[in-house]
């Protein structure tokens, strides 16, 4: 990102940038797949990715799954802004439509994973501050919740229940109406 | 979860809980998970991304047609979030057949008893039936009843509070509207401070509200709409449509406001054998939406003559989603309509007189277990 003047727009998209994950593997991707990361964008702005972008959060089994992710979506984005500015015919709306549908399956296979995993996507998501991503992750936790007694959650999750049964019965007491 | 997640993950996952039960359920998992959610700015953000669920509908039980049987009863919405016998009202004073709904709002009722006539003799209070607690409301204190007649009670919310919550048990507010010497006045009962009088527009003459939704009431004088606003307790008035439909000798009688599924204002008019539906737009002028011809809508329906539609029609009840219609005849033929899809329908059983909306308790009660 040497001198990316705003003419320069091409040459921006097909720019590369390189991740370092926390076990130092390096991964080249472009600025457009990059810049999903808010956090990344930033640097980028800020001109401080020469050499590449170390990110000690993040494992490289994490960051090849975040890549993924984003390598999906910054296709979709690009196709939106194709889309929109120049076709409004029925046939594109179509394919826009297809292209909508196999994202969202994208999205559905991506999400079947173990709960570790799904937790380090969102920390990861979190950190570098994707907000498809992290929405994306986040919903499927809290869907997993739904419906749940607290004892089904905890074991779910593996927490540790440190309220005695005395606190136990109290908060039940005091929303008693939730529990039944 | 439990180990690595940072509490600011943990308030992005719960606050996506898509159901206000499994997030009171979630509060009980854990010291941290019940820290994270009983946090006052969670809960207003919570409050923000989720809409408060109506847990179902309390009516007083009347029989649609002798208008006896006073009873309040309640109506699960479906699907049902609430094991629907916790809404039961048995724990007020002498039991739940001796009161009768006067307003709703949010997970509270307000209710007098269902015995005495006169207002100063009535025992009012307001009650969370979730929560089963109640508040005796004193009477006005200045009621004369030979001077005071034609009074009417509104809940209002109060305060908000930092949980996002509008009205609670310590900050609810209580509005009467009442004619004393032929002028209208108002005073105002807010929680800790008893009656206080409240200045009101003098033309406003108190009526039967028109309906009732999104916490306001709507009145109809003339040519006005007025709005009471239920968030502030005022008034406001805007012009309504010049148009023919409440214009005749019984307009105070055929027609009604309420909101649709859409949020959207509407105005139904019954008139001429015609049901209108007029929406209002954002701008605020009034739309012609809908019309049926009742003639044609209720030929299918068990029972139809011809002859019921030579006459008045009488709106009977105005329900959640429903209006029951009757035709001035000999015969009692009440049938109803759907507001959604304006389509007729016999009469079911218990389709009650007025409904009154029940939330969840808002913010939940989460006291217990916050130490450290």
């Amino acid at each position: 990102m040497a001198s990316a003047g705003s003419g320069d727009e091409k040459a921006a998209a097909a720019a590369m940038i390189t991740l370092i994950s926390s076990d130092n593997e390096k991964f080249e991707v472009t600025e457009a797949t990059a810049t999903l990361s808010q956090t990344i964008r930033h640097m980028i702005e800020d001109g401080c990715t020469d050499g590449g972008v170390p990110l000690p959060n993040v494992t490289s089994k994490i960051l090849a799954r975040v890549i993924e992710y984003c390598k999906k979506h910054a296709t979709a984005a690009a196709g939106e802004e194709g889309s929109s500015s120049s076709f409004s015919d029925a046939a594109f709306l179509e394919v826009d439509r297809a292209f909508l549908e196999e994202l969202e399956e994208f999205d559905d296979a991506f999400l079947e994973v173990d709960r570790a995993t799904l937790f380090d996507l969102i920390l990861a998501a979190n950190y570098l501050d994707i907000k498809g991503l992290l929405n994306l992750t986040c919903q499927k936790v809290a869907d997993s919740v739904k419906g749940k007694t607290p004892e089904q959650i905890r074991e779910m999750y593996n927490i540790v229940n440190d309220l005695t049964p005395e606190e136990e019965a109290e908060i039940r007491r005091e929303t008693q109406w939730a529990f039944e | 979860m439990d180990e690595s997640g940072s509490d600011d993950v943990l308030g992005l996952v719960l606050e996506r809980v898509d159901s206000h039960v499994s997030l009171i359920r979630a509060a009980a998992v854990c010291r941290r998970w019940r820290r994270a959610i009983a946090d006052a700015a969670f809960l207003r953000r919570y409050r923000s991304l989720h809409a408060p669920l109506v847990a179902g509908y309390y009516r007083n039980e009347q029989h649609t047609l002798t208008w006896s049987h006073v009873r309040p009863t309640f109506v699960p919405s479906s699907p049902s979030m609430v094991d629907a016998r916790s809404f039961s009202l048995d724990f007020l004073p002498d039991g739940a057949d001796s009161w009768t709904i006067l307003d709703s709002r949010g997970s509270f009722l307000l209710l007098c008893e269902a015995s005495s006539v006169k207002f100063p003799d009535k025992v009012i209070c307001l009650c969370e039936p979730l929560t089963r607690h109640y508040w005796r409301i004193h009477p006005l204190p200045d009621w004369d009843d030979d001077r005071c007649y034609h009074w009417k009670l509104f809940l209002l919310d109060g305060e908000s509070s930092e949980a996002g919550g509008r009205i609670s048990m310590s900050n609810f507010r209580v509005l009467c509207v009442f004619v004393r010497d032929g002028v209208t006045q108002a005073a105002m009962y807010a929680m800790g401070s008893s009656w206080s009088k409240k200045n009101i527009d003098p033309r406003f003459k108190i009526s039967v509200p028109m309906g009732h939704s999104a916490g306001c009431w709507y009145f109809v004088q003339g040519r006005a709409l007025t709005t009471l606003d239920g968030r502030t307790g005022d008034f406001s008035s805007s012009e309504l449509l010049p148009l023919r439909d409440w214009d005749s000798d019984t307009w105070t009688h055929n027609f009604f406001i309420t909101n649709g599924r859409d949020g959207k204002l509407h105005i139904f008019t019954v008139y001429d054998n015609t049901m209108k539906m007029f929406t209002r737009l954002e701008g605020g002028e009034w739309v012609l939406e809908k019309m049926i011809a009742l003639p044609e809508a209720t030929r299918g329906l068990p029972g139809y003559k011809p002859s019921f539609f030579s006459g008045h029609q009488y709106i009977l009840t105005i329900g959640a989603g429903f209006v029951i219609l009757m035709p001035q005849a000999r015969e009692l033929w009440p049938f109803s309509i759907n507001l959604e899809t304006m389509e007729a329908a016999p009469v079911e059983q218990g389709m009650g007189l007025l409904v009154f909306e029940c939330e969840l308790p808002w913010p939940p009660a989460l006291h217990a277990c916050l130490d450290r």
